[in-house]
Order: C-alpha cells, then sequence, then structure tokens
C-alpha cells in the first residue's frame, strides 16, 4: 500500500517536472518569437525561426533528462533536502508520534543507502 | 561561470535573460546554444550554486527565475581567480619576446 503511495507520488512529481521544463522551454521559444517579431518578422515567420534557433525541443529534454538521472546517481546537498520535505510534512501532522531521535536514525538509513547505491561518476 | 556571473552580476533572471545577456556582454561574438543552458542550470540548481523559483516573466508569462545562492557566489569567486590566473599566464608568454642570437 506504502509503496504504491510512493509510485503515485513519484509518477506525479515526475509529471510536474516535465510540466514546469515544458513551461520553461515555451517561455524561452516566446521569448525569441518576441524578439524576431521586433526585428520585422511576421508572427508565423518569427516563431518558425525561434523553433530553428531554439533547436530540437525533444533532444534538448532527452538532455535535461540524462542530466537529471546522473544527478539521481550521486548524493548533493540537495537531495538531503528533497528528502527531508517528506518527513517532515510527516511530523508536522503527527508530532506526537516523532521525536528528533526517530528523524535521525531515519535520515541515518537513507544516507546509508545512498552511500551505497552510489555509482561511480563518468 | 559565465552563467553564475550573469546571475551575480544582474540578479534573478531566467533562461531566456540569462542567454541573451551572456550574448550581449560578447557583444554577439559568442552564440548560447540553448540546447546545454538547461541541462546547466539543472545541474548548477543541484550543486546549490543557484536556486530557483517561479514567477512572471515581462510578457506576463509563468517563467522560473534563477539566482545565485552563496555556494554559487563562493563557486564563482573561485571560477574567477583560476581564470584570471591562467589569463595572466598566457598574457606573459603572449608578451615574450624572442632573442636573436
Amino acid at each position: 500500500m506504502r509503496r504504491g503511495w510512493q509510485r503515485l507520488l513519484g509518477a506525479l512529481s515526475l509529471l510536474r517536472r516535465d510540466a514546469d521544463l515544458a513551461d520553461e522551454l515555451e517561455l524561452h521559444v516566446q521569448m525569441l518569437t518576441d524578439e524576431n517579431i521586433r526585428r520585422g518578422m511576421t508572427p508565423e515567420e518569427a516563431r518558425r525561426q525561434a523553433r530553428i534557433r531554439f533547436g530540437n525541443v525533444e533532444h534538448m529534454k532527452e538532455r535535461y533528462q540524462d542530466q537529471r538521472r546522473k544527478i539521481i546517481a550521486r548524493p548533493s546537498a540537495m537531495k538531503w533536502r528533497d528528502y527531508a520535505r517528506p518527513v517532515t510534512l510527516f511530523a508536522e501532522r503527527s508530532p506526537a508520534n516523532f521525536s528528533g531521535w526517530v528523524i535521525a536514525k531515519i535520515f541515518r538509513k537513507w544516507r546509508a543507502r545512498l552511500v551505497s547505491n552510489q555509482r561511480p561518476s563518468a | 561561470m559565465m552563467v553564475l556571473k550573469t546571475l551575480s552580476a544582474m540578479g534573478p533572471q531566467h533562461g531566456y535573460g540569462i542567454a541573451r545577456r551572456i550574448e550581449q556582454t560578447s557583444d554577439d561574438l559568442l552564440s548560447i546554444n540553448e540546447g546545454t543552458l538547461y541541462p546547466v542550470l539543472l545541474r548548477l540548481e543541484q550543486d546549490g550554486a543557484i536556486g530557483s523559483q517561479w514567477g512572471v516573466s515581462e510578457n506576463n508569462r509563468r517563467a522560473k527565475f534563477y539566482k545565485i545562492t552563496r555556494i554559487g557566489q563562493k563557486q564563482l569567486e573561485a571560477e574567477v581567480s583560476q581564470w584570471t590566473q591562467a589569463n595572466d599566464i598566457v598574457g606573459r608568454f603572449i608578451a615574450l619576446k624572442g632573442t636573436k642570437a
């Protein structure tokens, strides 16, 4: 049951990140388009040139995903914050069930797991 | 280094703003490959050198603004120092004059 929730939350998080990336890229293309329009192009030509200049969006998304996979494979300062958030949220909802000792124990376990899963960097 | 320096000088910027500013600073001698910019921003964010926050752009669209962190400032200072040193060494060689026998 817990794994199911975790998978669902993970999938939703992935969808949100993909949507966020799509928004970022679309804004960039739109601003390139606006720049081309200011240079005197028609809106259609401006959009076309902007897409050419921006490059292959799908290829760029793949590179972005590759970079994210490399980051997931190694621990970093930001990752501790990502793991801390669900623990903190649970502690806030049921403070009587958690103590500082329990939270510290969970972090130590996660850290040991991350270190054991660490892949050698390229 | 160019991304960090741009954010340090300009304050929070979205990806398009960072790319344009780098090109303007180089008098358009540098052309930013947008395909590599966003993976670089992701890596810098995951390393803690920059942070991000969603906001609204100049054309009223949802935009992700990046800003340099204290970690990023330290990283920038180290990289600027390295570049300055490398530039100084190369400059010495350029200034080297041959001695004729």
